[in-house]
């Protein structure tokens, strides 16, 4: 049985290195049969996107899933997002220079991103919860709410860690509802969507999007 | 072989995300101990690395499109200028993978000869991540990296499958009459598999195991 409340939180996105326009069309016919959220793809296949999904929510990745290009780069994407029309976009931070306690090199990176977006999207930052500390998780949560970012994605997959169900509860229990938050990473069913989404997550993202929902097993 | 020479082959690389600049630095010191061809790091690094490279022959590869590749030539291109214009000495790039599986190969031409240009006298490298290829696909973008004036077509970006000796003698083979030469990367812990690459045809090692390659290595 789908569920309605967790197929309105859910996030599908066609990337893998292969993805053919055949694979992000059967993905398209899939997912236009649900009342999802958005679509996450990246560039090249934005305009491919916004013919083939039957929601204008299309969102761009930036940076993802590594967080190591340039901020011009970031910049450039963004500006790209907000030219074709894109509602978000999933942007990596610098992690190295989170890792390395310098909050500032992150922050002006990010911040740029920001700015680029001219309030014309929404600009979702991924703080990597699998591989970072709890103190870098709030430092990266803390980064958003100054630059004025208030939507965060847990995870960007690519073996880069899971999102537990203490990170949810964590970033909730410090930030209330000043910040949306979207799992990403490790979600496979319904039943652990539902969990997620009872601690306080707004959406879901997952590649195993049908068990998510409740439309396969 | 000489030590020195599997050195001079080595792109020591670093493109895990959850590690700081001391360790960043420590990979630099090692790529000027050993003499190694390059450091390979995130583009957004290029200028930290800088300074600890510096007054060494030791150049930086930048991984750009990374990892996906699904960008359109022009996005790869300012992508490129960028790396070059803060001290890339060598841009590995990953294609178009989808283009290819859609034997769209004006697009995979289109945007290597734009970034061959770009690029102008510093080093292309072609990723084509042959883990999501068949034989007659890594074939066919060898033949399109050799024809647009690619430096080097490259296995993997490391993130996915890994490449075997044998798909780098197929590549090897191909491109053998071509000035484009193989690098390999992802996979190689050791001597003994680099070792195998080297014997396949690879003049160009992409591995964060350069120092355990050269420490284990029997001339």
């Amino acid at each position: 049985m789908i569920d309605r409340d967790v197929e309105k939180k859910l996030i599908a996105a066609p990337i893998e290195p292969d993805i053919t326009e055949g694979t992000i069309r059967k993905f398209a016919e899939d997912l236009n049969q649900y009342d999802y959220y958005s679509v996450i793809v990246d560039e090249y296949n934005i305009d491919l996107a916004f013919r083939l999904f039957k929601k204008p929510r299309i969102g761009l990745i930036v940076s993802y899933p590594l967080g190591g290009m340039t901020t011009e780069t970031k910049v450039r994407l963004t500006e790209i997002a907000v030219e074709r029309g894109c509602s978000e976009i999933d942007v990596c931070p610098n992690y190295v220079a989170i890792k390395s306690g310098k909050l500032k090199t992150a922050k002006e990176d990010l911040e740029a991103v920001y700015k680029a977006a001219k309030n014309k999207l929404d600009v979702i930052c991924v703080p990597q919860v699998g591989l970072m500390t709890l103190e870098e998780i709030k430092s990266i949560c803390d980064m958003c709410l100054e630059i004025g970012i208030h939507i965060v994605k847990t995870n960007s997959g690519l073996n880069l860690g899971k999102s537990e169900k203490e990170h949810i509860s964590y970033i909730k229990r410090l930030y209330g509802d000043k910040i949306q938050i979207e799992v990403s990473g490790g979600v496979r069913n319904l039943n652990q969507a539902k969990e997620f989404i009872n601690l306080g997550a707004d959406r879901i993202h997952s590649s195993t999007w049908k068990q998510v929902i409740g439309a396969e097993n | 072989m000489k030590k020195e020479e599997v050195a001079s082959m080595v792109d020591h690389t670093i493109l895990k995300p959850a590690i700081d600049y001391h360790y960043l630095e420590a990979v630099c010191l090692e790529a000027v101990k050993y003499n190694f061809a390059t450091v390979a790091i995130h583009p957004t690094y290029i200028t930290f690395v800088k300074k600890w490279l510096e007054g060494s022959s030791v150049g930086i590869t930048a991984a750009l499109a990374f990892p996906f590749g699904s960008w359109s030539a022009e996005m790869k291109v300012f992508e490129v200028q960028d790396a070059i214009k803060k001290g890339a000495t060598d841009c590995d790039f990953v294609i178009n993978l989808g283009a290819l599986k859609d034997k769209k190969y004006d697009v995979i031409k289109k945007e290597m000869e734009l970034i061959r240009k770009a690029c102008k006298n510093k080093i292309a490298k072609s990723i084509i991540e042959v883990g999501f290829l068949n034989e007659d696909e890594i074939v066919k973008v060898c033949e399109l990296g050799a024809n647009a004036g690619m430096d080097f077509v490259k296995t993997s970006t490391g993130f996915f499958d890994k490449p075997t000796p044998a798909i780098a003698k197929i590549m090897f083979e191909t491109l053998k009459n071509t000035s484009t030469r193989v690098k390999v990367a992802g996979g190689m812990r050791n001597a003994d598999d680099a070792k195998k690459m080297i014997d396949a045809g690879a003049t160009r090692l992409g591995t964060s195991s350069g120092v355990e390659i050269i420490q284990g290595w029997k001339e």
